[in-house]
């Protein structure tokens, strides 16, 4: 098969492939906290205000990962910050928040005189650029995400659950909270290089959707969203690598038809229960 | 050596302001080991506010507190989101969070599951452990927050409005099951409630609250001008008690 020597043929497929599985694993882990904490907005958020970042490192001549990094730790920290004391949800913030360092971003370009087309790339991200330093970003991030959810899993649960009883019950919900959204930040900076803004919400969003109709629980949910974005991310790798088409929209679409199925298929369930 | 007077919740002129206008105003009062006592109040009386500042919710408040022990706290029902992936087992494993915390040894951990299915058992639900909450009807749902309460080893117990969402005939078996766990484990209880007749049969203290506390009174003392310093014009049926029938007829 054609597709089959091409993979082992072309190195730009084999990175392609594993950036697309350790993006839908990391993603897919931080989607349940996106849906439970109704974040929906945070993808967009931090992928546009990153903006800023990759501005700030074009004028001081920085990497454009680094400083695009530390801009979604501050931006993080900022949302972390002023939403702890529950007047405003972390939506209003990101809402705020965000065409700050957008315009920020925007001012600093202003003097710079040469157009820049990194910045379009990175919001837009192509899976079949991606360099050996991207995965290498990837392999460790997911590292870190997967030891916070393995050692933290039980505060992160109490953390969605029931807040105010997590507190009372001593849990470090500052903490939780604190890290959840850094971590969410790092997701999204290290997963747009590679899918873009638009990839990066719907990996962050639609699994979780769908694996909420299924997951008993915590744990399961977690499991489910991970699978859910393998099977949309590799059969959206394939089918567009086959026919030649864009990998983020066709990702995009097969996420759609997952949360199509489930959907019908919960509304079904439920209703024969 | 815990003798029946000890004072488990002490509350010291306690006062909370927020935008500007006070929520709460000059609280003093304690509860004794072995009481019940509920807190009635119109909505915006600060009843739901005192509890925030009792459990930690809300810091920013000026006057003192002391708990004597643990604190088990049942919230609003409205408050949980009842989609939520997870089981019955696990919200009430929640409520040993702090123990398991301590439990290091391999025999606590498994003492865990014991002491869980246990709770859910006492509180009638332990067949429905392995379901999810969203499954549960309102009254299994009640019962399982208790069985998480109680999970949480407390002296101090409070319950912020348990006959919400709850029909009557889940009402009277949560209380029943509340008055078993008295007489086992003794925790102080202060209960939030918006029900009069359900706070006359079930405390035997009541607290008047209003912004700033009204009264505080064994429950068979209570009058209905009590009662009306809080609730203005309005006629109060005091259970077992004929003030409603004398206060009706002046009329």
């Amino acid at each position: 098969m054609n597709l089959l020597t091409d993979f082992f043929q072309y190195q730009f497929l084999q990175y392609a492939f594993v950036a697309t599985v350790f993006v839908a694993i990391l993603t897919g882990l931080f989607s349940s906290i996106v849906v439970l904490k109704r974040m929906e907005f945070i993808g967009e958020g931090v992928a546009h205000a990153v903006f800023g970042g990759i501005a700030a490192g074009l004028f001081f001549g920085l990497s454009d990962m680094i400083t695009a990094l530390a801009t979604a730790i501050v931006f993080a920290f900022f949302i972390a910050l002023f939403s702890s004391r529950r007047l405003l949800t972390e939506n209003n913030l990101i809402g705020i928040f965000m065409p700050v360092f957008m315009s920020l971003g925007v001012i600093l370009l202003s003097f710079i005189d040469e157009f820049v087309p990194d910045i379009l790339g990175l919001l837009f991200g192509n899976i079949l650029l991606i360099s050996l330093v991207d995965i290498y970003i990837l392999v460790i991030v997911t590292f870190l995400a997967g030891l916070l959810f393995l050692f933290y899993r039980k505060e992160i649960l109490y953390y969605c659950y029931d807040e105010q009883v997590a507190r009372l019950l001593n849990v470090r919900v500052k903490i939780i909270h604190f890290l959840l959204l850094v971590g969410l930040a790092v997701t999204i900076v290290s997963a747009i290089k590679i899918a873009g803004t638009i990839l990066v919400t719907a990996f962050l969003v639609f699994p979780a959707v769908v694996a909420r109709f299924y997951a008993r629980n915590f744990s399961l949910m977690l499991i489910l969203s991970v699978a859910c974005n393998l099977i949309a991310g590799l059969s959206g790798l394939l089918l567009s690598t086959y026919f030649d088409l864009p990998p983020g929209p066709v990702m995009v679409l097969f996420l759609f038809v997952l949360f199509l199925i489930s959907y019908f298929h919960s509304h079904f369930l439920y209703q024969a229960s | 050596m815990k003798t029946s007077k000890e004072t488990v919740l002490k509350v010291e002129n306690l006062s909370y302001t927020a935008g500007g206008s006070s929520i709460l105003k000059d609280i003093s009062f304690q509860i004794n080991r072995g009481e019940i006592v509920g807190l009635i109040g119109p909505n915006g009386a600060g009843k739901t506010t005192l509890v925030r500042i009792l459990i930690g919710d809300i810091t920013h408040y000026s006057g003192s507190f002391e708990v004597k022990g643990m604190i088990g706290y049942l919230p609003q029902y409205r408050t949980i989101d009842r989609t939520f992936p997870i089981t019955a087992y696990e919200v009430a494993r929640m409520g040993l969070y702090r123990y398991e915390k301590r439990a290091s040894s391999f025999r606590k951990k498994k003492n865990i599951r014991k002491k869980v299915f246990h709770a859910l058992e006492s509180c009638g639900i332990g067949h429905l452990a392995s379901h999810k909450i969203g499954f549960l009807s309102g009254g299994e749902y009640q019962r399982l927050l208790l069985a998480r309460a109680l999970l949480m080893d407390p002296d101090l117990l409070i319950l912020d409005e348990p006959e919400a969402g709850v029909d009557e005939m889940g009402k009277s078996t949560f209380f029943d099951l509340l008055e078993n766990v008295q007489s086992s484990k003794k925790p102080v209880v202060l209960m939030i409630s918006h029900d009069i007749g359900l706070v006359f049969k079930a405390c035997e203290r009541i607290m008047c609250l209003n912004r700033t506390l009204h009264c505080s009174k064994p429950s068979v003392e209570m009058s209905v001008s009590d009662l009306q310093s809080v609730f203005s014009n309005m006629d109060i049926l005091i259970p077992s008690n004929d003030h409603y029938q004398e206060k009706h007829t002046q009329k």
